[in-house]
């Protein structure tokens, strides 16, 4: 009799385990990374490309429109805007729910045209946050900063905001990684070592508005991100 | 007896209050871009106007929205060509008039900025003229008692954020209704034009109406103004925003409502004088935004006075004077104290 009571309380407990993980987050970590080391504000970085170290001040961007994909099946999207910041770390973490299993994971770097397009918002989209151009209306969606002794701008200070939604140089682009099977969290890496290294800093410290170039460095910034494994 | 009248009076007294906001839309005017703030916005108005009138929402609390757009100069201001911003530095161009807002779809001189509810962050955070940032504003309102029980009013909710102060902005700004000229009186059967006006008018129809088309008196789209270059300034129109070669120097086309309380004239207020800029077009060949070349006649003199008759008809001084636009009576000095501010600078 104890043996059977021992037996479904087990089982019971089991069940409410599996349960418990069935309904648990989902979670995406947003991992900023030098040489797959991660990054620390004003600590300094060696570039190879550059022939000198390099500081971060800022380092900020928007993720949004977050959608999983199960066999060409795309949900509606799980999270919308949000503000990716290394100064805080709570930012680094995006968690959802779901119910049903997705093999893949698709987002903007970025925003929607609509959001870019629409009036004024607020939480991580309220232009308090300092993401908002103001002389020019739309979002700055990618803010790098920072200073490498070798440039001879002001205070030897670098500054990317890149932006802009217009065709045919809309910054906001579409990602899609596949997601391991099972994996209630994935590292999304970013590396700026590689970024770093495929970008003429010397040359072009400093880029503010939209355009070709605001696209094309962009692309360089995309291009270093991967889905991990813890 | 003496409590119903008292009752009635209340009534009447806060009803009236309200008119201007209930009666937005003139009947004569077009849908309008954005939807003309209703009843319901009236506490957000009534932040929008003091946030608009307190200069405590520059970098060293000496400019407000004000100081460039007064209400006695149609929202525009006289005493410069060009903004005149905090530092006394100077701008770009001539701060344009604001009113009837609502049936524009981009604003400034160069269309930068696509939406009327971001529109006052461009000011704010601009160098040259308030010189400050929306979070900076957001941090200052927030020490504020005064402030914090009027974001309450405004939006059930103390906590005040940009997303909140931009919303209060704009809704005051929407609320800039100018629909009471002569010419309004004149469409409507309340009042006539005098001759020469009625052939100023005719003039205006023929020569100016494609780009400055009633009853808002412009399209609102982009235009050249055949001026040259000021190479003080080297001011390229929309192309800074565009970057596209066909856009340049071309400029918002503005309003002709209320000219006589919003000179200098043009984006870098090179006319004081309406005639002046009469003699600037009269002969001129242009090109309309659609791209249609014509040249406009060698006005005569008489011509000119008829047209500028005409153009007095559209001056709105019910507008210009409405008490409800005016400096809001919480930010007198007497007051001074509920809205007293701290700065972190």
């Amino acid at each position: 009799m104890m043996g059977k009571a021992l037996f479904l309380s087990s089982f019971f407990c089991l069940l409410g385990m599996l349960g418990q993980a069935q309904n648990s987050p989902y979670e995406l970590e947003v991992r900023l990374l030098w040489k797959e080391a991660p990054i620390q504000l004003e600590k300094n970085y060696y570039s190879n490309a550059l022939g000198d170290s390099l500081q971060f001040s800022s380092l900020r961007f928007y993720l949004s429109h977050l959608q999983l994909i199960q066999s060409n099946r795309v949900s509606e999207a799980v999270l919308d805007a949000k503000l990716i910041d290394l100064s805080d770390s709570s930012s680094m973490h995006l968690s959802w729910t779901n119910e049903e299993a997705f093999d893949s994971i698709r987002f903007l770097f970025g925003l929607t045209d609509e959001i870019q397009k629409q009036g004024v918002a607020g939480g991580d989209l309220d232009p308090q946050k300092g993401m908002y151009w103001t002389w020019k209306s739309g979002y700055i969606l990618c803010k790098i900063e920072g200073s490498s002794p070798s440039l001879s701008t002001r205070k030897n200070q670098f500054v990317f905001h890149l932006g802009g939604y217009e065709s045919p140089y809309a910054v906001s682009k579409e990602l899609n990684f596949t997601w391991v099977k099972d994996a209630r969290k994935q590292l999304l890496e970013i590396d700026l070592y590689r970024f770093f290294e495929s970008i003429d800093l010397k040359s072009n410290p400093t880029l503010m508005s939209a355009g070709e170039k605001a696209f094309r460095m962009s692309e360089a910034w995309t291009a270093v991100f991967q889905l991990k494994e813890p | 007896m003496k409590k119903t009248l008292f009752v009635l009076l209340l009534f009447f007294s806060v009803g009236f209050s309200f008119l201007h906001i209930a009666s937005l839309q003139p009947t004569h005017f077009p849908a309008p871009q954005y939807a003309l703030p209703t009843l319901s916005d009236s506490s957000k108005i009534a932040l929008g106007r003091l946030l608009f009138y307190d200069a405590a929402l520059s970098r060293d609390s000496s400019i407000s929205c004000s100081s460039c757009h007064s209400p006695y100069n149609a929202f525009a201001h006289t005493d410069h060509d060009l903004s005149h911003g905090i530092d006394d530095q100077i701008g770009l161009r001539n701060a344009p008039a604001l009113f009837n807002l609502a049936w524009q779809s981009v604003f400034m001189w160069d269309g930068a900025i696509h939406h009327i509810e971001v529109q006052a962050a461009a000011p704010i955070s601009h160098p040259k003229e308030m010189g400050s940032s929306i979070a900076e504003m957001v941090s200052r309102l927030s020490t504020s008692p005064f402030y914090r029980n009027e974001f309450y009013a405004a939006f059930g909710d103390s906590l005040i954020s940009g997303e909140k102060s931009l919303l209060a902005l704009s809704a005051f700004q929407l609320s800039l209704v100018s629909s009471q000229s002569k010419y309004d009186k004149v469409l409507q059967g309340l009042d006539a034009y005098t001759p020469m006006e009625a052939k100023g008018f005719e003039l205006f129809q023929q020569h100016c109406r494609s780009c400055h088309l009633d009853p808002l008196f412009s399209t609102y789209a982009f235009a050249s103004n055949q001026l040259p270059v000021d190479t003080s300034l080297m001011d390229m129109g929309r192309m800074a925003i565009t970057e596209a070669k066909k856009d340049s120097l071309l400029f918002k086309i503005p309003s002709l409502r209320n000219l006589s309380y919003s000179y200098p004239y043009m984006h870098d207020g090179r006319f004081v004088k309406l005639r002046q800029v009469l003699d600037h077009y009269s002969g001129r060949s242009l090109q309309s935004p659609e791209g249609q070349k014509r040249i406009l006649p060698s006005f005569t003199s008489n011509e000119k006075t008829e047209i500028i008759a005409f153009l007095l008809c559209l001056d709105d001084l019910e507008f210009v004077q409405n008490k409800a636009h005016q400096f809001p009576k919480k930010l007198l000095p007497g007051r001074r104290e509920a809205t007293r501010m701290s700065s972190k600078n």
